[in-house]
Order: C-alpha cells, then structure tokens, then sequence
C-alpha cells in the first residue's frame, strides 16, 4: 500500500515536473535565470491569460494600445520604424520601446532601469499618459465586466477573482516564454553548423571589441553603461540618473541585447540611428567623455571589417521567434469574446 | 512493547501541555489613532490654527510592516505576513490583531513605517500589497510607504494643496524607518499620531509637493516616523 503511495507522489511530482519543464526550457550553456519562478509557477492557463492581456487594449484609457502596439511580434517585440513609439491619441513618447526577449533573466527594465522586477513592468506603460494613460484599478473594474476575462482568471486561478497580483504575474508568465535561442549564432555554438568565414570574421571581431558589455550568450551584460552618445538636448534624458540621483550614472543606459537586432531598429534608447550602420560608425569614431565607460574603446572599424561585423550581427536572428504562433495574437480568445 | 510506548508518548504529551499551560496566550491589538494636534483627525475637515491658519487633510495612508514583539532585546513575537495598509478613510484598517501573544511578556513593539526592500524588489503582491491600492510607484518602482494630501493656507502650492508621497528604498535614498515603542501590559495598545506636528516640521511655504524618492523623502519619513507614541498606562 506504502509502496504503491509512493509510486503515486513520484509520478505526480513527475508530471508536474515535465509540465514545468515545457513551459519553461532553460537554454543549454545559459546562465541560471534571475526570475524567481517559485513564486509565480508557470501554467498554461496563466501563460495563456497574460497572452490575452499583452494583446488586448483594454489595457489603454480608451482601448486603441495594446502591449503589442509598440511590442510587435514580427520585429523581436519592439516598435519598428520608430526613433520614439508613440502611444495614446498619437502621443510620442521619450524613447525608442526596447525589444522583449529573454526577460527571465534582466533584473531591471526600462532603459534607466527605473522598474525593480517583471511582475510590476506592466505598470509603467499603463500609467504613463502618453502611453496607455490608464489605472491599473480602471482596468480591473473593466475586465471584471467583461464576458472574457472572469472565466480565464478562473481557469488561471481556480475563481473568478481579478486583483492586480493575478493580473500582473500572468503577464509576467506571458513575457517569460519569449526565449529566443534559436538564432544561426546558437546552432553553430550547439555544432549544428557553421559559421561562413565572413561570419566567423565578424564574430571574432565581436568577441574582441563588444563582448564585454553585449555578453554572450545573451549578449548583454545587464549593466548600465555610457556608450558616448551625446544628449539629445530636446529630450535632455539622463537616464539611470533619474533613478539613482547619482551624478556618476548620468547618461548611462542599461546595455540591450543584440538578439534579432536585424529586426529592432531603429537603435539605441532614443532610435537615433536607423542602420547598423550608423552604430558601428558611432563606435568607431567614439571618444572617451565623462561617464563614458572604461570598457569603451575606439574602435577604428574598417568599411570591410564593419561588413564582417554586420555579417556576424545577422546570426543572431531567431526566424522561429518572429514567428512562433505561440506568442501571437490569441485569435482563439478574442474571436469567442466578439461572439457574446 | 507498544504498551509501552505509547504510555511513554501520553506523558510526553501531558508534559508538553503542562508546559503550554504555564505560558498563557492572548490576543492583543495595536490600535493607530492619528490626531490633529489633541483632536482625533477627522479626514476633509477644516482645522483652524494658531495664527488663524488653516488646515485640512484629505488622503492620510500609511504602510506598517514586519510588527515584532520584544522582551528588553530578544524577540517574543513575530507577525506573519506583516504587511499593513493604514488608512485614515478605512477604520478596520487602523487596527492590527497581534494573536497568541505571550501574555505579560512583551516590553516593547517594534515595527517598520515601509515595506523592506527586499519585498519591494520581489514582483507583485496581493493583499495590502497588490498594485491597486495606489501606494505603488508606477513609473519607478517601490512603493509610496506614507501618503498624505490635503490643502494648508501655509501653503503655496496650487490651491494651497500639499501633497507627500513618501518612499524610496534604493541606497542612498532608503526612507524605511524602524519604530520602536514601549508595549503596555493592556491588551488594546494605543499608538498616538500627531499628524499636525509632522506637518510643522515642513516649510510648506517652499515644499509643498513631494512625490519622488530622495533626500527630503528620507527627511519627512524621519520626522513622521517620529510622531509615533504610546500612551503608557
């Protein structure tokens, strides 16, 4: 009897152990994630209702923005062909909406870092008058009143309650399935493959002049850095300054990945350059200036080591990410709603 | 054999239960009462003051966090899941059960005005905590530990309004405050807040808005810290 009991707790911590498992794969040769999912256990039915939300706009005061608006699938989740993402009403924003991947393992968000953990990034965007110019109450009341929503939460959660804890953890589930490892870059780490010798050029490049703030492999150190760009003096953004007070980090901003940037342009936390291009040409012409970081040096690319270079950067792009219909607009969801 | 054993078990048991017997457990409750100078506070009520000035308050919410109870040093008592919203407009909130508390024990109760940066960085929360109460800073994360709105004819901020959003918790700028009190033999423990004699710390005349963390955040969250007091009996 004893021994069939054991059986059983075995095969159930098995199986819950394999349903982690799958919504939740730690990419091989990966650091350990910063997320505590301990704390918010992934599920289908959460990862499934932080999709409905990430994609619904009645997260904006008067239900024209979604998440999605300015996190677009198709370019790595970020708001192409904008230097600054506009929002609410055709409001402009301050900066250039960073792409979403590989979230599980940032500490900070925000390009100034200005938001401590995933579970409350949400907030801002929400908030923000030029963004979706909501309350994070407002819309609760709203999706209470909804045919949709008290069912999902229920399926989440095991009742119909929605508080902005439920909420806010099933979009963290959501932003937490957006792995991207899958690039040319991880097969020919995986030995899959090869690198050409233009690529194989770039890459050494790579390793020699950038790797130590865009750390592989998720090719950012997680840092705040200066990388020389002058201010912007319209927009006068200082960035991790506004949230620390400290003179020091004047116009530091947190390093992005470099995962699918042949998708994220336009570049840096402003879009003020629009090819690669123009970045490789900032670091190459690049001079030591205040808080500009000690790992920065002048770069002196040549126009065909800047080719090599370029070459290596499009490996790193994810064509299963892009288009992965599991992080997609949840047509299953919404077209039930519009039914009622 | 097991005849034994179990004999063995039942003394085990009765001793123990002896042994709870001589430590007597009961309910205490810490009880907030803000006032205005010696009056209760009364929220959207005119105050008048000295001088002819006026005063009224309209939003006075504070967090407590992490209640403990101490015998001289050693802690006695800890509250689970110490998470407390105090709202000046929600009167149940004002009051914090301390259940099974060593009776006669306690000299002293300390508690945080704040939530510890540790929770602050841990994502979202439920309860007093969840995200739709409003004492969480959106466009920067932490939460609002002490908020207080109202209008003061010392002021000259827009229709003599002041507003304090108190908070903070990123070195060098960390606003928690540990408070500590003398606990009372009585099992109802009134905790006084002069709120009028945190408001006469501020020159309202040139401070009139605080909504960010920072060196006056820090400041304002010392003084009100320090309005705690309670009444011995």
């Amino acid at each position: 009897m004893k021994r069939i009991l054991l059986l059983g707790i075995i095969a159930f911590l098995a199986l819950v152990a394999f349903r982690n498992d799958e919504n939740f794969k730690v990419p091989n040769g990966w650091p350990k994630p910063h997320y505590d999912f301990s704390k918010n256990p992934p599920s289908r039915a959460k990862i499934e209702l932080g999709r409905a939300l990430f994609y619904d706009p009645i997260l904006s005061r008067n239900s024209t923005i979604s998440c999605a608006s300015c996190h677009s699938q198709y370019t790595a989740f970020t708001h192409v062909d904008h230097a600054l993402s506009h929002g609410i009403d055709d409001r402009i924003g301050t900066r250039n909406s960073p792409a979403l991947m590989n979230l599980a393992w940032s500490k900070d968000f925000m390009w100034d870092g200005a938001v401590n953990h995933l579970d409350m990034q949400a907030l801002a965007p929400m908030s923000n008058p030029l963004e979706m110019d909501e309350t994070i109450s407002h819309v609760i009341h709203k999706l209470s009143q909804t045919s949709l929503y008290p069912s999902i939460f229920r399926a989440a959660y095991g009742d119909t309650t929605i508080t902005g804890e439920r909420m806010l953890k099933a979009m963290s589930q959501f932003m937490l399935t957006l792995v991207s490892a899958h690039s040319k870059y991880d097969s020919v780490q995986l030995g899959q493959t090869h690198f050409t010798a233009q690529e194989q050029n770039g890459y050494h490049l790579f390793q020699d002049k950038c790797n130590s703030c865009h750390t592989e492999p998720l090719f950012t150190n997680y840092q705040f850095e200066n990388n020389g760009l002058p201010l912007d003096t319209s927009l006068m953004d200082y960035g991790r300054m506004s949230v620390t007070k400290q003179a020091s980090d004047s116009l530091k901003f947190k390093v992005p990945t470099l995962r699918n940037i042949e998708f994220s342009y336009p570049y840096m936390h402003d879009g003020r350059f629009k090819r690669l291009r123009d970045v490789l040409k900032h670091y190459t012409t690049i001079r030591q200036s205040g808080t500009a970081s000690n790992k920065l040096q002048p770069m002196n690319f040549t126009s065909n080591e800047m080719v090599d270079l370029t070459a290596f950067l499009l490996t790193l792009t994810d064509k299963t990410y892009l288009f992965d219909t599991a992080y997609s607009y949840p047509k299953y969801l919404f077209s039930t709603q519009a039914k009622d | 054999m097991l005849f034994l054993k179990s004999i063995v078990v039942m003394l085990l048991l009765l001793c123990l239960s002896a042994a709870n017997a001589q430590q007597e457990r009961s309910d205490f409750q810490l009880n907030f009462l803000p006032f205005v100078g010696s009056v209760p506070l009364q929220l959207d009520t005119i105050y008048t003051l000295d001088n002819n000035q006026t005063i009224e308050f309209s939003t006075v919410k504070w967090y407590i966090s992490g209640v403990e109870v101490l015998r001289n040093d050693s802690i006695i008592f800890t509250k689970k899941n110490s998470y407390h919203l105090l709202d000046a407009s929600n009167e149940p909130s004002l009051h914090i059960l301390l259940a099974q508390l060593p009776a006669g024990q306690g000299t002293h109760v300390r508690f945080y005005l704040g939530i510890d940066s540790a929770t602050t960085t841990s994502g979202a929360f439920g309860g007093d905590l969840d995200p739709t109460r409003g004492m969480f800073w959106t466009w920067q994360s932490g939460y609002i530990h002490t908020k207080i709105e109202g209008k003061c004819s010392r002021s000259r901020g827009r229709n003599r309004e002041f507003e304090f959003h108190l908070g903070g918790y990123r070195s060098p700028f960390n606003s928690l405050q540990t408070i500590t009190l003398p606990f009372p033999s009585s099992r109802e423990v009134i905790v006084k807040m002069d709120v009028l004699k945190w408001i006469n710390s501020i020159d309202l005349a040139s401070v009139h808005h605080i909504m960010s963390p920072g060196e006056q955040a820090v400041f304002l969250s010392q003084q009100f810290s320090s309005i705690f007091r309670v009444e011995a009996r």
